[in-house]
């Protein structure tokens, strides 16, 4: 009896350790997919034992994703999603707090306002307008330099933005035009602005692609994804409205329940290293750590002043509201046309 | 070289079979002899082929027992019964040569090879198709097909064949011809046989005895002169050749009115008050001279038929048609022609009595 | 009592694996939508609410729009794909024309490719920078002239072999009685040819009309703000995660799939009943002009097929569109956008494989219990019933119905959820209907004295399945496997909700490349399952070939 509780132990234990030599992290994200084999990459450069399976999509579907899993997660880590997002996730009870080392050198902008956090920051992304240079000669479109510009009636049918139920990008730009000109002016803005768009799109990356494509002559998106596709070649201007960008913390967190939590745990330790704040600053230009950040390419080297002072306590607590509202208003493009 | 069978003995007693509230047979009775050949003949919808099902198991009846030999088949599924059946399909796998046809049911049983190929060897030469051992059956005719199937089900040597209909999908002639192979094959192996057929001239051909069916019940019993001499019921009488009927009314003993005609009758008459049906078969009635016979009437039609020609008349007395089958060589010296008038006689011994 | 022991040991073992089939489709099936249905009468935190859900979502305004615009936009890519469909069969059966066989292939290349496919290449070609886009006369692409065009081109081969079955069939004594009686050629096509294909006609709407109402990717990639109710179901559970109100629409979308379903049953059963006599097969005979006019029918249909699937092709080997026509493979290298990846490939061709295996036999397995064995008259109708359901169900119901199902937190099954596993059996159930009848036509093609023979030579209903029954059933197994593999290579719509992260799909993929705006990879990935399924179709027309040569002497009975 002793004898076969020993074996049961040592099979324990063996079984304990081959786990502990490979366990798997489902990892829930929205970060871009062309940089999903990077991030990694060198997070194994540091931790090869730990095994990171993607899932990705857009903002709004990663969120109505873990919503709806709920009662049953997949998740064991969320690794690069919207701070709204997350903070909505917070409310319902599915993240686990966790303070991680090198928490004190974060900004505090990029954490959980709590003690333990719910979520940690690692950078920020930021609106910004794609303008196919090409495409705006051939129809004779002056360039664009704020936002109300974009409800100008010349540009009727030539605009493309992300629909903010499923795009993070979309949400964060609507939240900031209700945050900087006040929710009257705002759906006025939006109402105006509705009139010229031609299209509403899935995720936030598309409106800057269909305009480096020639699509579209305008496609409002985020910096990042304007840069990349400048780099790669296509036509296309950033403009940085002046009124001021929206922007969106994407931050890290553990799903509460997970049964890998100590791998969760250095996940989303490295996950604000400052290894991977540098890893951040290839693509993004303000990152969680301060003092890290360099100029990244096609990026506007004064990006932190562009942004506005973002509430997004408030954009949480507003997110389905505000969403409801903006389905009700512009979700049937069809009866304008 | 043929080996030699040793047919079953078969009882059916008190089978019921009901679907839903059809009843597709009532209280059947019947004992079939060992190596004898039984044909289930009647109509459409009879019940004959259901009674063939059961015997084989494939439906279950509602009621009674099947014994073959000593052993009660009551209850045992087909594959734990001991016969062969030959369907009107034949159903030979159409995947397997005729090799592989005829051993189907010997591998089941696990004969050693060498005894398959010998057996499948005899069967072959049995039924004349060695040379097509290798062919598929959709390479071979209709009647080879039909010998193939046969061969099929005796290869494992059972005591009880089941033939449902095996000859309807053949022409005449190759019909004709099978008739007796089927039959000199069955005597020479002495395999009980039951054969489902609707085909009354086939049954009278190969039967040792013949059970007539009718709306789920069994008319008659007996050997083919018996129920074409015998019959023991109107419908019998009927189905099997041609026949005359007459109605007629009871007058006393042997007697009964016809018309305003009393006719004298050997046959017992019916039970009962009700009326007689007077029967008579179209050979039976003779044809006579104009003023010779009992009976007066006038040729309406003549069907030429090869070995005799049927002829239809109408009696003058009562409103009534005969049918008269005569020999060509009577009807010269009659100068038979429609239109002529003409006398019958109707042999008192060869009228049959039905309750009307 | 004997008699009922004696049916438990005969019998007995047959019907209870056919209760168990049962079993298997009411889970697969009809429990997962049983709670879809009970999911659209809850509120989001399960208390029962009656149509209140139903009420809010059509009082919410534009969405009757999405009811209304799925119904017309269905409705017109009937008419127009059953009248291509129905001059294309016209010109194949009524005419000399030569290379027919080939024609017919291009004809039904379309069934190998993901719906998402012709949608992609419509971009390219009427889009903002199509080098088509002239043709359209200012008229945009994305919205309903797209979603037509493009379902056009994916549902035409099926609307092709339910009319060219019905007109292969036409008998050629009508026309010798329609020219002995002096009929016009024209005459002739309105008294004879149309009302012979009259039921493959309306078999033809009624299919096409489903296929259209239900299907997702088309809409989704070129309907721009177009709204449809398959696209709104996407929306209301993906975009704003309201699984009640993805519910609420499903089950209007079960609406006009399931009348079109009945009303096809109703349909079919007077075509088989209006079949009786036999038929002298129809031989055109010779005549230019018609035959002139049966190639002036045929070609727009084969220059468009070709058309969309050459601009597929050629896109995704476009380095930058429109700014950099130098070819490239870049498109082709997944791993770096959204999708999966080839690794999403690599499933695919998994969940194909495997759906291929397990519905085959789980359809043959079951056809032939329904068919073989003896059954209870009730079980059989029950099975039969269970069987064709899946076609009257669109696969995003499906799809969703399975998350309900299968997620819920006392399932016991809810480990497979996010699994390769869950996607095979969803993909089994979402074409088990086609798949069963044609397995039922050809078991019943066998005679029936099969079984009975085979007992009666002590072989048990096993040896003759296997000996007999299965190879003869041999080339109707190969179409079974070849349209599970080619279905589950091309869904998206039953899968779309269910894949997990490791279990992402090829198809899904092209729908994620084109949400995330990289459509070029979008093509190539489609291109890739359509090369795929073309594969699939040469090994299986190899094997049948081979099949067919080898068994040619009992086929025929020529040597």
């Amino acid at each position: 009896m002793k004898q076969l509780k020993k074996a049961l132990a040592l099979a324990a234990l063996t079984a304990a350790m081959g786990a502990q030599a490979q366990t798997e992290l489902t990892v829930y994200t929205a970060v871009e997919a062309e940089d999903l084999a990077k991030y990694a990459e060198r997070f194994n450069e540091a931790h090869p034992d730990i095994k990171i399976n993607w899932v990705r999509d857009s903002t709004g579907v990663i969120t109505a994703r873990l919503l709806a899993e709920k009662e049953n997660p997949q998740a064991d880590v969320v690794w690069g999603l919207a701070g709204t997002s997350l903070l909505l996730l917070k409310n319902e009870g599915m993240l686990a707090p966790y303070a991680p080392e090198g928490l004190d050198a974060l900004s505090p902008k990029f954490r959980d306002s709590d003690e333990t956090p719910s979520w940690v920051g690692m950078d920020a992304w930021m609106a910004a307008i794609c303008v196919n240079t090409v495409e705006a000669e051939a129809n004779n479109l002056p360039m664009p330099t704020s936002w109300q510009d974009l409800a100008n009636p010349v540009y009727q049918g030539h605009v493309v933005m992300p629909n903010p139920n499923s795009s993070g990008t979309g949400f964060l730009d609507v939240s900031a035009w209700l945050q900087m000109m006040g929710e009257d002016s705002g759906w006025t803005f939006m109402d105006g602005l509705h009139q010229n768009i031609s299209r509403y799109t899935h995720s936030g990356s598309k409106p800057c692609k269909m305009a480096a494509s020639g699509e579209t002559t305008i496609g409002v998106s985020f910096a990042f994804r304007g840069a990349r596709l400048k780099e790669q070649g296509a036509p296309l201007e950033l403009v940085f409205p002046s009124e001021g960008l929206g922007w969106e913390v994407e931050a890290t967190a553990i799903v509460n329940g997970t049964d890998n939590l100590e791998a969760a745990q250095t996940l989303v330790n490295w996950s604000i290293s400052r290894d991977a704040m540098e890893m951040y600053n290839e693509g993004y230009a303000i990152v969680g750590m301060p003092g890290v950040a360099k100029p990244v390419q096609n990026f506007p080297a004064n990006a932190e002043e562009l942004i506005i002072d973002n509430d997004f306590a408030w954009a949480a607590s507003n997110r389905e509201a505000i969403l409801a509202e903006w389905a009700n208003r512009y979700d049937n493009k069809s009866e304008a046309e | 070289m043929t080996q030699q069978t040793q047919g079953s003995r078969l009882e059916i007693h008190g089978v019921h079979k009901n679907f839903g509230d059809f009843s597709a047979l009532r209280d059947i009775n019947l004992t079939i002899e060992p190596g004898e050949l039984v044909c289930f003949l009647g109509p459409s919808g009879c019940g004959k082929t259901t009674l063939l099902r059961i015997i084989a198991g494939l439906e279950q009846q509602s009621a009674g027992q099947l014994l073959q030999g000593n052993d009660d088949i009551s209850l045992k599924p087909p594959k734990d019964r001991d016969f062969g059946i030959v369907f009107q399909s034949y159903a030979l796998f159409p995947n397997m040569t005729v090799t592989a046809n005829i051993a189907y049911g010997l591998h089941s049983v696990g004969t050693p090879k060498a005894r398959i190929r010998e057996r499948v060897a005899e069967l072959l030469e049995m039924i004349g198709l060695a040379e097509h051992a290798r062919k598929y059956p959709a390479q071979l005719s209709g009647g080879q097909q039909q010998r193939v199937a046969l061969a099929r089900a005796l290869a494992p040597s059972p005591g009880l064949l089941l033939l449902d209909e095996p000859l309807s999908a053949l022409d005449a002639k190759v019909r004709h011809h099978l008739r007796s192979e089927i039959r000199s094959l069955q005597k020479q192996l002495g395999v009980t046989t039951i054969m489902v057929t609707h085909d009354q001239e086939e049954a009278l051909a190969m039967a040792d005895r013949v059970v007539v069916m009718n709306n789920g019940v069994i008319e008659q019993v007996g050997t083919p002169l018996e129920i074409y001499q015998q019959p023991q019921s109107a419908f019998v009488a009927e189905f099997i050749g041609a026949m005359n009927f007459i109605d007629s009314a009871p007058l006393n003993g042997q007697r009964v009115m016809v018309g305003n005609r009393a006719v004298d009758v050997v046959r017992p008459l019916p039970e009962g008050k009700g009326g007689v049906r007077l029967a008579i078969r179209p050979e039976d009635v003779h044809l006579l001279p104009s003023g010779d016979g009992d009976w007066e009437g006038r040729v309406e039609a003549m069907d030429y038929l090869g070995a005799f020609i049927r002829t239809q008349v109408r009696l003058t007395d009562v409103a009534l048609d005969l049918v008269v089958d005569v020999d060509p060589r009577s009807a010269r010296q009659l100068e038979l022609a429609v239109g002529n008038r003409i006398c019958l006689h109707l042999p008192s011994d060869a009228l049959h009595c039905f309750a009307a | 009592m004997a008699g009922l022991r004696q049916k438990l040991s005969d019998r007995g073992p047959f019907a209870a694996l056919l209760v168990a089939g049962c079993a298997v489709l009411s889970l697969l099936v009809l429990a997962p939508l049983y709670t879809l249905l009970s999911k659209s009468v809850e509120n989001r935190a399960g208390e029962f609410v009656g149509l209140e859900n139903f009420a809010r979502y059509l009082s919410s305004g534009g969405i009757e729009s999405a009811f209304l615009n799925s119904l017309w936009v269905a409705g017109l890519s009937t008419v127009i794909v059953v009248g291509l469909a129905f001059m294309a069969a016209w010109a194949l059966t009524r005419t000399r024309l030569p290379l027919t066989g080939w024609v017919r292939g291009v004809l039904v290349l379309p069934i190998l490719a993901p719906s998402l496919l012709p949608a992609i290449s419509l971009v390219y070609l009427f889009g903002n920078q199509g080098v088509l886009k002239g043709w359209l006369f200012g008229a945009e692409i994305y919205g309903p002239i797209g979603i037509v065009m493009g379902s056009c081109f994916w549902t035409f081969p099926h609307a092709l072999m339910i009319l060219l079955t019905a007109m292969d069939n036409a008998d050629g004594r009508h026309y010798e009685a329609a020219s002995a009686l002096k009929a016009s050629a024209w005459r002739t096509f309105w008294t004879v040819t149309v009302p012979g294909a009259r039921y493959g006609l309306v078999s033809a709407a009624f299919v096409v009309f489903t296929l259209v109402i239900t299907d997702f990717g088309v809409p989704k990639v070129i309907g721009g703000q177009f709204d449809v109710l398959a696209t709104d179901i996407y929306k209301q559970v993906i975009g704003q995660q309201r699984f009640e109100m993805g519910a609420v629409v499903s089950v209007l979308l079960l609406l006009p799939a399931m009348l079109a379903f009945f009303a096809d049953r109703y349909v079919q059963r007077k075509q088989s009943a209006s079949f009786t006599a036999r038929s002298v097969p129809y031989k055109a005979r010779a005549d230019r002009k018609r035959d002139v006019l049966g190639a002036l029918v045929l070609t727009p249909t084969v220059v468009f097929i070709l058309a969309i699937i050459a601009m597929a092709v050629y896109a995704s080997f476009v380095t930058f569109w429109p700014y950099n026509l130098d070819l490239s493979l870049n498109n082709y290298q997944f791993g770096r956008m959204d999708g999966g990846g080839w690794g999403a490939y690599f499933n695919s061709l998994q969940l194909a494989l495997g759906t291929m295996v397990l519905g085959t036999v789980l359809v043959f397995f079951n056809a032939w219990l329904m068919e073989r064995t003896p059954q209870p008259k009730i079980l059989t109708g029950v099975f039969q019933f269970l069987s064709l359901l899946p076609l009257a169900v669109p696969g995003l119901v499906l799809g969703l119905s399975y998350i309900f199902f299968f997620n819920h937190p006392d399932n016991l099954l809810n480990g497979i959820y996010g699994t390769l596993l869950i996607l095979i059996l969803c993909t089994v159930s979402h074409f088990y209907a086609v798949s069963h009848l044609t397995a039922v036509t050809a078991l019943k093609q066998l005679d029936k004295e099969f079984e009975a023979v085979g007992e009666s030579l002590k072989a048990s209903r096993w040896r003759v399945l296997f000996t007999v029954t299965l190879p003869l059933c041999l080339p109707a197994i190969l179409d079974v496997a070849l349209y599970l593999f080619v279905n589950a290579m091309t869904t998206v719509s039953a899968v779309v909700f269910l894949y997990g992260p490791n279990s992402q799909l090829a198809s899904v993929a092209v729908l994620s490349m084109d949400e995330a705006g990289d459509i070029a990879p979008a093509a190539a990935m489609a291109i890739l399952i359509t090369v795929t399924c073309a594969g699939a179709k040469l090994i299986q027309g190899a094997l049948r070939f081979w099949v067919d040569r080898s068994t040619r002497a009992w086929r025929q009975g020529t040597e």
